[in-house]
């Protein structure tokens, strides 16, 4: 995808979670709210952040690990009850976390995401697994209504959805690594071979006898 | 040596074998397995009468030797995986240091937490426990303990994630990585090493363990802090032991790649990935995951159907990878005109504990079995005798080879393996026979009826400590040339 068509999409999404109707039937429930309207504008600014990165990024890699670990303390920040609450309440609320989910929260968590390389990714999909489970667990088991503007219902049925969510990531996640994608195996096969003699395997049996740092060698 | 040797060729530094770390992992390894056997023999001690130790720090040794031998058996184990996957995948070795220096913080943490905060309801930090300790320890040493754990988990899972990376990249996916390509798909491409194969599933079972590990002990640390967070003690009993059996089990198939990588290079005769070799791996690498229920069997509120599975799962889990490891290595030493030294014994040891480990701890994932023995002294025989005649000697066989410079000419030795082996057996049998008398698991003070077990034990775990320190000494001994090659 194009990076103007992917910020296009991006602007669309943002336009999508605010605009009046819609944006009026997300806030009225909480799990609507935090998993209809937060990923409509996050994911708003991170297609648009992604294709930033892929204009701007080069070089930039180290900036990945930063970008994300911001983008998602804010988000974390918007999920705090008092703050959710404040937003309904206030209007000016309601427009910073606006600005902030995809400003602040979107734009870098796809400027990171496109720069990250696999461990990275990796290493934030783990993160944020037990970190949806146990705030689902929270708000399924906490004794109190965390937020002033919505039921106890509410908070239970997104504690819910949030472990099925966290669930559903570990699977696709999975599921894609066992996928995987076309194998770099010969190339590196090739390198690997230059970088350090063969070990004893199948094709390297006794006679040859090297060790897999290539420092030994079967004595006469 | 091998950065040179990539520049030289015109490979990259990436692909260096991360030599220099393996070796400290392994020094690491071994000075922290002495210390932890000898917490073990104070406790067994202690047990015998033979000296006086107050019960509250009996349960403070017992949670360190827990939780430090775990630790350390998946530092060693990854050691080997580690060092013989490079050969077949490029690895960055800076995830071996983050890892590293994550996990001596972790232990600072944890040591901290036990020695001075007095936390101890054993590695199983199982809820309640932690947080009700009647008056034996602070929340705050709950805290300190578990974020050191979590802490040595993340660096683990930077580890697991780094070696599925470049499993991914090199053979295309984790299912290729298993030799699914070949199993299923009938393809004629080669298939992949039997390390690669091993690494996979060690990557796979190892992460997932880590994720529902990191989830348990985070809301375990919040139910310290607000105690108003309670959580379901069956659901907390569910993760934790997904988390642990799985992880324990995994440093087994790390370290088994000391098996597939030298006992070819012993006897001349390859190991070859067949397709019955990567279906017993595709099959264990399903069932480690679904068979922990057998540590709940006592559980009544567990859904009975998860104890049917865990009890029938258990006898099938093991025996996939067992077969085709036990029954390969017999078929290549068999007739191979191999002598017999200290790295091949400590092998064939190794095989012979892993196979013969797995029927104690069959027998008591058998419901009605377990009604008897569960919480006797014959759940640590089995573990004792799975980890410190399987996967020890496998670790230290690696210690003597990179000792050695890697070379696998015969140079004897094989009478101090052998008395390892007597030693070992004797020690794990007398707590298998000290289950069988349904002595209790966990218990500071013994009845004198018992005393008879425990004193032989103890006796026993004496001889196996001077043994692993014979092994361990020769490995540090050449810690300076082994760098120096680094």
């Amino acid at each position: 995808m194009r990076a103007r068509t992917q910020a296009a999409i991006g602007a669309g999404l943002v336009l999508l979670a605010l605009l009046p109707p819609v944006a009026g039937r997300l806030e009225a429930r909480l799990p609507l709210q935090v998993l209809g309207q937060y990923p409509l504008l996050v994911a708003g600014g991170a297609l648009a952040g992604a294709a930033l990165a892929r204009r701007h990024g080069r070089g930039a890699g180290w900036s990945a690990a930063a970008a994300l670990l911001a983008g998602a303390a804010v988000l974390g920040f918007w999920m705090i009850p008092r703050w959710i609450d404040a937003a309904v309440a206030l209007p000016s609320v309601r427009t910073l976390r606006a600005l902030s989910l995809v400003l602040a929260a979107g734009l870098p968590l796809g400027w990171g995401w496109a720069l990250a390389g696999p461990v990275l990714r990796g290493f934030a999909l783990a993160n944020a697994v037990p970190m949806l489970a146990v705030t689902g667990w929270i708000l399924l088991v906490v004794p109190a209504r965390l937020c002033n503007s919505f039921l106890v219902e509410d908070q239970r049925l997104l504690g819910r959805l949030q472990l099925a969510l966290a669930l559903a990531i570990l699977v696709a996640a999975v599921l894609r690594a066992l996928a995987g994608g076309p194998a770099q195996g010969a190339a590196t096969d090739r390198r690997m071979r230059r970088a350090s003699p063969p070990i004893a395997s199948p094709q390297a049996p006794r006679a040859t006898n090297t060790s897999p740092s290539g420092i030994g060698s079967r004595k006469p | 040596m091998a950065e040179a040797q990539a520049a030289a060729t015109g490979g990259t530094a990436a692909m260096d074998r991360g030599r220099t770390w393996v070796v400290l992992y392994l020094a690491t390894t071994g000075v922290v397995i002495l210390l932890m056997m000898v917490f073990g023999l104070l406790m067994r001690l202690a047990q015998s009468e033979w000296i006086v130790l107050d019960p509250a720090v009996f349960y403070q040794l017992l949670t360190v030797h827990g939780i430090g031998m775990v630790g350390i058996a998946a530092l060693g184990g990854i050691a080997i995986l580690w060092h013989f996957l490079s050969a077949h995948v490029p690895l960055r070795s800076a995830a071996l240091a983050i890892n590293l220096v994550l996990f001596l913080v972790g232990v600072v943490m944890i040591l901290w937490a036990v020695f001075i905060g007095g936390f101890a309801p054993a590695w199983t930090f199982l809820y309640p426990l932690p947080a009700i300790s009647g008056g034996v320890w602070e929340p705050w040493a709950g805290v300190l303990d578990l974020t050191g754990v979590l802490l040595i988990g993340v660096g683990f899972l930077i580890l697991c994630l780094e070696m599925g990376r470049a499993i991914v990249a090199s053979q295309g996916g984790l299912g290729r990585g298993l030799g699914w390509h070949v199993l299923f798909g009938g393809s004629t491409d080669k298939p992949p090493a039997p390390t690669v194969v091993a690494g996979t599933m060690v990557v796979i079972v190892t992460t997932l363990a880590l994720v529902a590990g990191a989830t348990i002990v985070v809301m375990t640390i919040l139910n310290l802090l607000f105690p108003s967070l309670a959580i379901d003690p069956l659901f907390a009993k569910n993760m934790i032991y997904f988390f642990g059996h799985v992880f324990i089990n995994a440093t087994i198939y790390m370290g088994v790649a000391a098996v597939y990588e030298l006992l070819p290079r012993i006897t001349g005769r390859p190991w070859k990935a067949s397709r019955v070799f990567l279906g017993a791996w595709t099959l264990s690498t399903t069932m480690v995951l679904i068979i922990f229920p057998h540590h709940l069997l006592m559980d009544f509120a567990m859904p009975r159907w998860t104890m049917v599975l865990g009890q029938v799962l258990s006898y099938v889990n093991s025996f996939p990878v067992l077969a085709v490891t036990g029954l390969g290595a017999l078929a290549i030493v068999h007739r191979s005109g191999i002598r017999w030294d200290l790295v091949s014994t400590l092998l064939l040891i190794a095989m012979f504990g892993w196979m013969a480990g797995v029927i104690p701890a069959v027998v008591d994932a058998t419901v009605s079995v377990n009604y008897v023995m569960h919480n006797t002294l014959w759940v640590p025989g089995h573990f004792h005798f799975y980890l410190l005649l399987g996967l020890l000697p496998m670790i230290f066989a690696f210690m003597i080879h990179l000792a050695r410079d890697e070379d696998v000419t015969a140079r004897g030795g094989d009478l101090t393996a052998i008395l390892y082996l007597l030693f070992g057996l004797g020690f794990v049998a007398m707590f298998l026979m000290g289950g069988w008398a349904s002595v209790p698991r966990r218990w500071a003070v013994h009845m004198p009826e018992w005393l008879v077990w425990d004193r032989i034990a103890t006796v026993m775990a004496a001889g196996v400590i001077v043994l692993a320190g014979v092994f361990v000494a020769i490995f540090l001994a050449r810690i300076p040339r082994l760098l120096r090659h680094g």
